[in-house]
């Protein structure tokens, strides 16, 4: 990016024109997205351990009698003294300082049992990668998370140079020649810098202040109706946007962008959003199951926590404990069945990325698009 | 049983009532044994033991034998040591104490007698092993004052014409009734005796029933034709209890450690055995050797404890009855006093349950052998101590009652002593400190009963003593609590549901074993025993007095001095109002908030100090019409017209016990502070808490009025003295520290309660406040006889006197740093009020003490009271919860009280969650119609919060929050009233008419616009057609409600699963007493209802 700002390339206006790349997309967010909305009455988040555990369990099954074979499985309850047994189930960290509502809360457990070695569910299957076409007709897809709108402190001129560097207004031929090869941008959450504006009730406050607190979202607009005008554009909404706060988060709605949503490369998509381009499947978050891990646990690399949560199968490991998750009534959505070819997770301190070989032969791309903060 | 332990209903008033409170008068046997009971010490029922006798006799010959099945891993005690009678002394910490009548044992006490009283002291050695001693030739005796002219010679036709008298009153095989007439040098210990000693005669009798037989005889009057003497006589210490005697002339203290020298005993072959107990053996009283707990006897033998808790399948909105009602669980934790894992953990179910880790469960098919072999297990655990919690109550008479109805004769023999029937019998337990209340006295030989809800009541004020809340206050552990109608349900599923209810009864029976350790009750309870020297079982089931008697009877046996058993309330003098006296005086308190630093002067120990200053006991006392023999200088007159003798004549019996009481409490204290071994300093620690309570409770004891000794003498002009010297450092205090002597300002008595008084100094700083405080006390305590002393420990400031014994202040002991908030008499702490007063009168109490911000305060009132109002309140703040003792209907309360209203409501609409009798009822006031009455608009929060039925906000603020708030602010604010009325309380009406009444039947129900509330045409579903283009602010208002609620809801239902201790299970807690039991509901409703409106929006 730097370079790109201290020589703009002679040929700027040599007219020759590209024309965008296009791939197959298919989105695959029907899982997250969440018709009925309302809650059953006596609703609770048992269940969704509960299908967490049904749904895992035969993945589970196969890699214990692949890593032990002939060693018996057991419930936890019928627990022999001196026999070692597999035991299926959810593991839960226990911890003193973990904020709880009741705050002066602790508990001991009572029966002990030990655990000399854990198992997690591996790599999913994953379907045969497409053949890659020759460097000529590589396709790109663009990362753009923690946009941060309406932040005062950030330099409003940064936002506009991401996007026009993005709709092919800077640089010169081979800029643009690359450029045109982006077939999709990806917005990984961020979009405002925070929501607290919002969240006062502003039923009683004065209408000229109302006014300025939709400012953001204007802005917003305006932003991403010039990226959806030059590409198709998907927007995820993150922790700090205006959407609702357990996952899955659901689409930001229409009335919010009244002129992004006329185009219709504009799709406003679910945060974890999962989709498949030209057979590449691509799955990722905003970035809160990342952020969570590194909060509860010593895990120092975020690339690594990333891996991790492949390893374990399971999209968002803290949910619903430490991380609001709705709590759907009969299916944990966030299992990670099939490992995808591309994982990531936006809004993340630094960009980092990596490419893991699973054990049978999986291969994949993990990684972290940068944050706003990473600008300053 | 359930988690919220309930009373159950008190055993039904009928029957005749043993109590009589009629002056005995001499009518037969029967009547006097009725006057024994009538004037039974007040604290609990002392029926004489000697009429069970007979029925003991009959049980004998019951004949079953004992199959104990196969015993669980590490029930039996350890293995005993192989014993030699001649060689090796048996050692053991004696526990329970108690006697039989049954034939002597000739080559251990030689008598004719056909049936003597044998003790028997069960207890534990330092192995861990059980031991029965039995204790013969220990004769019940008491004494009577000797006639004149009354000769050695006299002694044989005496005992043979009481013999007589017996024989006819007695029929049985015994001929000799009376045994022993024996005259004994001894003094009367009421009122002074100028001279050292007189001739009392010591009559002995076979059996303790006789004491009270022979006593009838003596105080009707009883001719001596030989003398030509006839006159009633009083006896002496003919009302001391058997068991007691026994241990008071053996030297025997309760919890303490006894020898059976080498070769001193006779050990009982094991075959032979006639009680459960490893070691048996039968001595003579005279050579038992008791240890003083003094030096290495502190030390607690580990001995082992069964924690019991039951589960019972009650039918449908009914309190489990014995009768009807299965016992379908049975947990039972044996631990060793002294280890922290428990050595059982057992668990006996009805049907299958599935295994649970960590502890035995063994299934059974039917009730009976369920029964039976539980019986099994106490026997072969052989626990010296029982403890649950509620089980003198519930568990143990139900399990006995359900045995009955079940005919499982062979169940109720779970005692020490084989074949020997438990007895159960109503009794009831009255006194002014703790009220009065039935029980159910179980005896089970050998077995000390610790019911660890009475012990917590003893000590400890709480506002609600269900199981639940009791763990969550001591232990800091919210646990789960299921509701009765739903262990039937988990008991009828499948064994997992049943394994889950095991769980939670093992639970339920692990928490009182842990409550035992973290409050030391055993510990302290030991400690009690062995510095009155009672036995253990009498300390919960009786009161304060017993102890004291049993004081000042060891006291009067070493300085030879007896006590009269005669109704004492002794000339009262006619001033005080007949049964009272006048009580300790309270300074006025001048009301007010004062800034700067207030000392408090208090007393130590008040009432002991007075009683060993001025040496005011029963044998001092000098009643009104002997007071001109002695003279004057050798006599103290005390303000309330008592005369005493002085101590350098006859030091009285009391001050001296008070002596060595606090000289014991020091050396303890001074051993506390050396002691390093954690266990050796509970030990010590439970003991100066002992003597402390002790010490006080002795002045309670002349004062009782219906009591062993009262003497209203004694308290009359103890208190008399209180009030003289408060008065006087009152003058001392205001003469010495004024500017005319120097000092910076004229000091202020502004408060004075019985024991302390606090002296305002106008000072600024903390530390001379201090200083002068610390002067002040030596300066008093200087002028006061010698035992007597005033001390300061501490300072308040800020400090907000309200009125009398209501005050709030900062506590300083040092100046640099306030040590806490300190408030008496302030609604902080009662336990009907509702959460929201709580806080606003902690808040403000600390806004105006700590961070000395008036304005704060009063704005934050304000604030609150306009939330309230405006009905943004959380609903958990809003609900009150009163214990329901009485039914309702006829009998019930007489004035219509809101919670019982509620609780015929709850019965009519659902009988199996309605709260019964002994529960506890939460419910908040919701707004009824025009002219309903308070009681009418109660309702229970759940069902308001499902029907949303606005809460009465304008109920609370006047019934609830007014009368607090006006008596904190008063001193504070000019017009407080202010406070309540003004801008902050403008109030939102809300109307939610209901939908299926009147006319509302014919009205069509029409969205409105979120936007500007105007009713939507059909097609829209959000906004009307001029708020369209505010669509995205109106829609990010209703998400940002959406987002705050999801993440409320998030917290609450994950923090209920973590305490539930598991995830892949719902969540059934239905305890009222956690803080987020309602704010859980109200989240997932208000949640689905700010779902559907977000859902108005539509989103293609």
């Amino acid at each position: 990016m730097a370079d790109l700002m201290t020589d703009p390339s002679p040929d700027a206006e040599s007219g020759t024109t590209f024309s965008r790349a296009s791939a197959s997309y298919e989105c695959q967010d029907d899982r997250y997205l969440l018709p009925e909305r309302t809650f059953l009455p006596d609703i609770q988040y048992a269940p969704i351990y509960f299908a967490r555990m049904i749904k895992m369990q035969p993945m589970l099954l196969q890699k214990v009698q692949k890593a032990w074979p002939g060693i018996k499985k057991a419930k936890i309850l019928e627990l022999v003294e001196g026999e070692e047994v597999a035991v299926i189930g959810t593991v839960y960290k226990e911890m003193k300082m973990k904020p709880s509502i009741l705050d002066e809360y602790t508990k001991d457990r009572g029966d002990h049992f030990l655990v000399n070695a854990v198992l997690d569910a591996g790599l999913g299957p994953q379907r045969p990668l497409p053949a890659p076409g020759a460097e000529g007709d590589a396709k790109y897809l663009a990362f753009v998370s923690g946009l941060g709108v309406g932040d005062e402190s950030a330099n409003p001129q940064r936002l506009a140079l991401v996007v026009d560097y993005l709709t092919g207004m800077l640089g010169d031929s081979r800029e643009h020649e690359k450029l045109s090869r982006v077939v999709r941008c990806i917005v990984a959450g961020g979009l405002l810098r925070s929501t607290e504006a919002l969240a006062q009730p502003t039923t009683h406050t004065h209408p000229r202040k109302q006014a300025d607190v939709m400012a953001p979202i204007r802005e917003m607009d305006v932003l991403l109706s010039q990226l959806a005008a030059a590409m198709p554009v998907d927007v995820m909404p993150g922790a700090s946007d205006p959407a609702n706060h357990s996952l899955p988060q659901q689409r930001l709605h229409h009335c919010l962008f009244p002129g992004a949503c006329s185009f219709t490369s504009f799709h406003r998509v679910t945060n974890p959003h999962s989709f498949k381009v030209d057979g590449v499947h691509v799955l990722g978050t905003a970035g809160q199951n990342v952020d969570d891990v590194f909060k509860y646990s010593t895990v120092e690399e975020r690339l690594q926590i990333l891996e991790r949560i492949l390893h374990w199968g399971h999209l968002i490991p803290t949910a619903p404990d430490t991380l609001a998750a709705h709590p759907f009534p009969s299916d944990d959505p966030f299992i990670v069945d099939r490992a995808p070819h591309v994982l990531f997770a936006g809004c993340q301190p630094e960009f980092a990325s990596r490419c893991i070989k699973g054990p049978d032969g999986q291969q994949l791309l993990t990684s972290l698009p940068s944050d706003h903060s990473l600008r300053q | 049983m359930d988690s919220n332990k309930r009373r159950r209903p008190p055993a039904p008033p009928g029957g005749p009532s043993k109590r009589q409170q009629t002056a005995p008068n001499a009518r037969e046997d029967e009547l006097i044994a009725e006057a024994e009971a009538a004037d039974a010490e007040a604290a609990g029922i002392e029926l004489p033991v000697d009429n069970d006798d007979e029925d003991i006799r009959q049980e004998v010959d019951a004949d079953f034998e004992l199959d104990l099945g196969e015993a669980g891993r590490n029930w039996e005690r350890p293995p005993i040591p192989i014993l030699r009678p001649s060689q090796n002394s048996i050692i053991f910490q004696q526990l329970e104490t108690d006697y039989a009548i049954s034939p002597p044992n000739r080559n251990v006490h030689p008598t004719e007698l056909v049936e003597v009283p044998v003790i028997r002291m069960f207890g534990c050695t330092e192995q861990g092993n059980s031991v029965c001693i039995f204790v013969h030739g220990f004769e019940p005796y008491f004494f009577i004052e000797a006639p004149p002219g009354f000769g050695p010679d006299d002694c044989e036709p005496l005992k043979s014409l009481l013999n007589a008298k017996l024989s006819d009153l007695v029929k049985g095989r015994e001929s000799r009734l009376c045994t022993s007439v024996r005259m004994e040098q001894r003094q009367t210990v009421l009122h002074y005796q100028r001279e050292k000693a007189r001739t009392f005669l010591r009559i002995g009798v076979a059996t303790p029933n006789l004491v009270t037989k022979c006593r009838g005889i003596l105080e009707q009057g009883i001719a001596l034709p030989w003398l030509s003497y006839h006159q009633a006589f009083a006896t002496y210490e003919s009302h001391v209890l058997f068991v007691m005697r026994f241990m008071i002339d053996c030297d025997i203290v309760g919890g303490g450690w006894v020898e059976l020298p080498a070769g001193s005993y006779a050990l009982t072959a094991h075959q032979a055995r006639t009680s459960h107990c490893q070691l048996e053996a039968h001595v003579h009283y005279a050579r038992l050797v008791s240890h003083a707990p003094e030096g290495d006897w502190v030390k607690v033998a580990p001995f082992r404890i069964l924690s019991v808790d039951i589960e019972c399948a009650g039918r449908k909105g009914h309190f489990p009855e014995a009768d009807k009602d299965p016992v379908i669980q049975i947990a039972s934790l044996v631990t060793v006093q002294g280890q922290t894992a428990p050595a059982v953990r057992n668990i006996m179910t009805l049907d299958q349950c599935a295994p649970i880790v960590g502890a035995e469960v063994m299934s059974f098919r039917t009730e009976q052998q369920l029964l039976k072999r539980w019986r099994d297990l106490v026997i072969e655990t052989d626990p010296d101590v029982i403890i649950g919690y509620n089980i003198q109550n519930f568990d143990l008479p139900y399990l006995i009652k359900r045995a009955e109805t079940l005919k499982v004769t062979e169940f109720p023999y779970w005692g020490r002593i084989q074949k020997q029937r438990l007895k159960i019998r109503d009794a009831q337990f009255s006194s002014k400190a703790h009220g009065t209340h039935d029980y159910k006295d179980i005896t089970i030989d050998g077995r000390v009963q610790l019911d660890v809800l009475t012990a917590i009541q003893r000590d400890h004020k709480l506002s609600s003593y269900s199981l639940n809340a009791v763990s969550s206050h001591f232990l800091n552990e919210q646990k789960e609590d299921v509701h009765h109608s739903k262990i039937t349900e988990l008991q009828r599923g499948t064994d997992e549901s049943r394994r889950r209810l095991a769980v939670y009864c093992l639970k339920d029976a692990y928490l009182p074993q842990r409550l035992v350790d973290k409050l030391m009750i055993m510990i302290n309870q030991i400690e009690m025993a062995r510095v009155t020297g009672v036995p253990m079982s009498f300390l919960l089931t009786r009161g304060q007095s017993i102890k004291v008697f049993c004081m000042i009877l060891k006291k009067a046996r070493q300085r030879k001095m007896l006590i009269p058993n005669i109704k004492m309330s002794g000339g009262a003098n006619p001033a005080a109002d007949g049964v009272g006296y006048e009580g300790a005086t309270v300074l006025d308190a001048k009301q007010g908030f004062y800034r700067t630093p207030v000392a408090t002067l208090d007393f130590a120990s008040l009432y002991p100090s007075i009683m060993m200053a001025h040496n005011i006991c029963y044998s001092t006392l000098l009643p009104q019409q002997r007071q001109r023999e002695v003279p004057p200088e050798e006599v103290l007159r005390s303000p309330s017209g008592d005369m005493f003798v002085k101590a350098h004549t006859s030091k009285g019996i009391l001050p001296e016990i008070l002596e060595e009481l606090l000289s014991a409490r020091k050396r303890a204290k001074a051993d506390l502070k050396v002691a390093t071994d954690g266990f050796l300093r509970a030990v010590l620690d439970g003991r100066q808490l002992a003597l402390k309570l002790s010490a006080n409770s002795v002045y309670g004891f002349t004062g009782a009025t219906v009591g062993k000794m009262p003497c209203l003498e004694i308290s009359a002009s103890v208190t008399a003295f209180g009030r003289q010297m408060i008065e006087h450092t009152k003058k001392m205090v205001t003469e010495k520290y004024n500017k005319a002597n120097g000092y910076d300002a004229d000091c202020e008595v502004i408060y004075g309660d019985t024991d302390s008084v606090m002296v305002n100094f106008r000072i600024e700083e903390n530390a001379k406040a201090m200083a002068l405080g610390r002067e002040a006390a030596e300066y008093v305590s200087a002028t006061f006889v010698k035992p007597i002393k005033l001390e300061f420990e501490k300072v308040y400031s800020p400090y907000l006197l309200i009125s009398k014994k209501r005050y709030a202040g900062l506590l300083w002991t040092n100046p640099d740093k306030w040590d806490k908030m300190d408030t008496k008499g302030i609604e902080t702490v009662r336990r009907d009020n509702c959460l929201l007063v709580r806080n606003v009168v902690t808040t403000s109490l600390e806004k105006i003490l700590i961070d000395k911000d008036l304005e704060g305060a009063q704005a934050y009132v304000r604030a609150t009271i306009s939330d309230l109002l405006m009905n943004r309140m959380d609903l958990s703040l809003l609900v009150i919860t009163k214990g329901l003792t009485k039914g309702a209907g006829p009998e019930g309360y007489k004035v219509r009280a809101a919670h019982v209203e509620l609780a015929e409501k709850m019965r009519k609409r659902d009988p199996a969650t309605a709260p019964t009798v002994g529960d506890r009822v939460p419910y908040v006031i919701i707004k009824g119609a025009k002219g309903m009455k308070a009681f009418e608009k109660a309702e229970d929060p759940i069902w308001a919060l499902e029907h949303h039925l606005p809460i009465d906000c304008q109920h609370y603020l006047d019934h609830h929050l007014e009368k607090p708030l006006l008596r904190i602010f008063d001193p504070i604010m000019k017009n407080s009233r202010e406070l309540l009325t003004g801008e902050h309380t403008r109030s939102i009406t809300l109307t939610t008419p209901s939908l299926n009444s009147g006319i509302m039947k014919f009205a069509k129900v029409r969205l409105s616009c979120l936007g500007c509330k105007s009713p939507l045409e059909d097609g829209e579903t959000s906004l009307c057609k001029h708020c369209q283009g505010k669509e995205g602010e109106v829609y990010l208002r209703s998400l940002a409600a959406v987002d705050s609620l999801e993440s409320a809801f998030a917290q609450l239902w994950t923090q209920c699963q973590r305490c539930q201790g598991s995830l892949q299970q719902d969540v059934i807690c239905t305890s009222k007493d956690c803080p987020i039991f309602y704010r859980r509901t109200k989240a997932r409703k208000d949640l689905n209802e700010a779902h559907a409106t977000l859902a108005r929006f539509p989103d293609w």
